[in-house]
């Protein structure tokens, strides 16, 4: 590999790398939401996150990236479907396509506004409300295991996390129309 | 409706949820909004409540929750991991396209002793190694004999044994090479052994790719094992399975075929359709056969993979095959070129209902 050839390539895999850390997150939920099987859910993040850098010279770069990662995922996950059948019901190719594309446009030029904005909205919530979250987002745990993990029950950790996501989303809407940003 | 999202996210939506969940998506496109910004608010969760990102994979940095830091306090944290992001993405560059560098790719664990491994390492004999940064880790058996050539993910062994615990990689995959073979790592627990004249990979979780000398390239799952060269098994036909002749691809709900299965062609995805051939062992060539005669458009002998009951065409199309309504008894049976010899290994005979 001559100079110019290798710098291409470091700045290929660089350029990889600060887009898929950045998104990998966001993708994970995008194939959760596809498949709803965590075990299966897992597969598909790891091989579409090969694809995405076996085919990255196919991206363009004048697209959002995680517009064209889920678009891969999505793909990947429709031919894990065919090999393995999920026992779970799941939303048709059609519906999957319009929050594609809402999820496309929704995106479109926000920047890090939202992520900003959902801190400024924890930092609102009290302790035993970020300790379920924590439990239910950040260590992936599914309603009956917070409730147990919570010592609760599970129609009221059911209604504590919805009543939770209702005050962050209303929390969001108001932060970001303050900052003069879309809801 | 609106709470339907949030039971379809949370896993907890039937099948009636579901179909009515699906039915308003398709219908309403502020539906379809509503549940994308619910989507983008879990992942911001998911993101920000994570609470060991380093043992995640993750380079991007998030407040605990439980710890509770306010935006100022975790600040710092950020550029600090950006810089750490920067250094480390310039480190793998650099590993992957430098053959030789000095920084330590691995640390070799032996006799309660640790030792950082250089570029192009040898190591032999019963130890362990860790990736720094990372939980990935590889035992070796007392025999293996295992090279570390320069940038970390690509392991050669060249005998014996090793059983690898891998932490799922970003981008570049993770592979060891045999004299035989390679295995492709997505993230996952296996084995892999050189005994003599052949390898042999065994996954206990997650995915790896294999692939043998000759490139032909087989995804296992847990609990699977593949070996190169292939075992010496007599050829065997494995099952049949009905796949679109667009494209080769199997149809779901008809693979394999089965013995007495009912088909309903206005259920079915195309109506242009072949049947594969699934074999195990040397197969040199396949008799095949449609009720009792040689499929249409063919000589009854099938001499190329992907082995197609009604016939492929050398330039890789497969010929379309449209079943009448009724039964039909699909045959094939490995010979060793011509359709008069004798079977050089058992055949498979299925009959199916079209309707």
């Amino acid at each position: 590999m001559d100079g110019a050839a290798q710098s291409q390539a470091e700045a290929r895999q660089r350029c990889f790398l600060a887009l898929f850390s950045r998104d990998s997150e966001r993708l994970r939920t995008w194939i959760f939401f596809l498949l709803r099987d965590r075990h299966l859910a897992e597969d598909a993040f790891q091989e579409t996150s090969l694809t995405l850098w076996e085919r990255f010279d196919d991206y363009d770069p004048a697209r959002p990236f995680l517009a064209w990662a889920r678009g891969v995922a999505r793909f990947k996950c429709m031919r894990l479907l065919e090999q393995r059948r999920s026992a779970l019901p799941l939303l048709s190719a059609e519906a999957l396509a319009a929050v594609a594309d809402a999820l496309d446009r929704a995106e479109a030029g926000e920047g890090d506004a939202r992520a900003e904005a959902l801190d400024r909205c924890l930092e609102r919530v009290p302790a035993p409300g970020r300790r379920l979250l924590r439990l239910r987002y950040g260590e992936d745990l599914d309603l009956a295991t917070v409730a147990t993990r919570a010592a609760s029950s599970l129609t009221a950790v059911t209604k504590a996390l919805s009543r939770l996501r209702a005050q962050l989303e209303d929390c969001l809407r108001r932060v970001l129309a303050d900052d003069g940003l879309r809801p | 409706m609106s709470e339907l999202d949030w039971r379809y996210l949370d896993g907890a939506a039937d099948a009636a949820e579901v179909a009515a969940l699906d039915e308003e998506l398709c219908r309403d496109p502020a539906a379809a909004q509503r549940l994308a910004q619910r989507l983008r608010l879990v992942a911001l969760l998911r993101e920000r409540c994570r609470q060991e990102p380093a043992t995640r994979s993750h380079s991007r940095p998030r407040p605990r929750l439980g710890a509770a830091p306010g935006r100022a306090a975790w600040r710092p944290l950020l550029a600090a991991a950006l810089l750490l992001l920067a250094l480390g993405a310039a480190w793998w560059a650099e590993a992957a396209s430098t053959p030789t560098r000095p920084a330590a790719d691995w640390m070799l664990l032996r006799n309660g002793q640790s030792e950082a491994l250089k570029a192009d390492a040898l190591v032999a004999g019963a130890a362990e190694l860790r990736r720094p940064g990372e939980d990935t880790r590889v035992r070796l058996t007392a025999d293996a004999r295992l090279r570390l050539p320069a940038g970390g993910a690509r392991l050669q062994l060249e005998a014996g044994g090793i059983a690898c615990q891998v932490a799922p990689q970003q981008g570049r995959p993770f592979v060891v090479a045999t004299p035989h073979g390679t295995v492709t790592v997505l993230g996952t627990a296996f084995q892999v052994v050189v005994a003599g004249e052949r390898s042999r990979c065994q996954v206990e979780s997650g995915v790896v790719q294999v692939a043998g000398w000759d490139g032909i390239g087989r995804r296992l799952g847990p609990n699977e094992t593949a070996e190169w060269p292939p075992a010496p098994v007599p050829a065997r036909i494995l099952a049949l399975r009905l796949v679109d002749a667009a494209d080769g691809r199997p149809i779901p709900g008809c693979d394999p075929l089965r013995d007495g299965m009912r088909i309903d062609l206005a259920q079915l995805p195309t109506r242009q359709l072949n049947v594969q051939v699934l074999v195990e062992g040397p197969v040199a060539a396949l008799r095949t056969a449609l009720d009792g005669h040689p499929p249409p458009g063919s000589r009854g002998i099938e001499r190329n993979p992907p082995w197609m009951l009604l016939g492929n065409h050398p330039d890789g199309r497969i010929n379309p095959w449209t079943p009448t309504p009724g039964r039909h008894v699909l045959e094939a049976t490995p010979v060793a070129g011509t359709a008069e010899t004798a079977p050089t290994g058992p055949g498979l005979r299925i009959a199916i209902e079209v309707h």
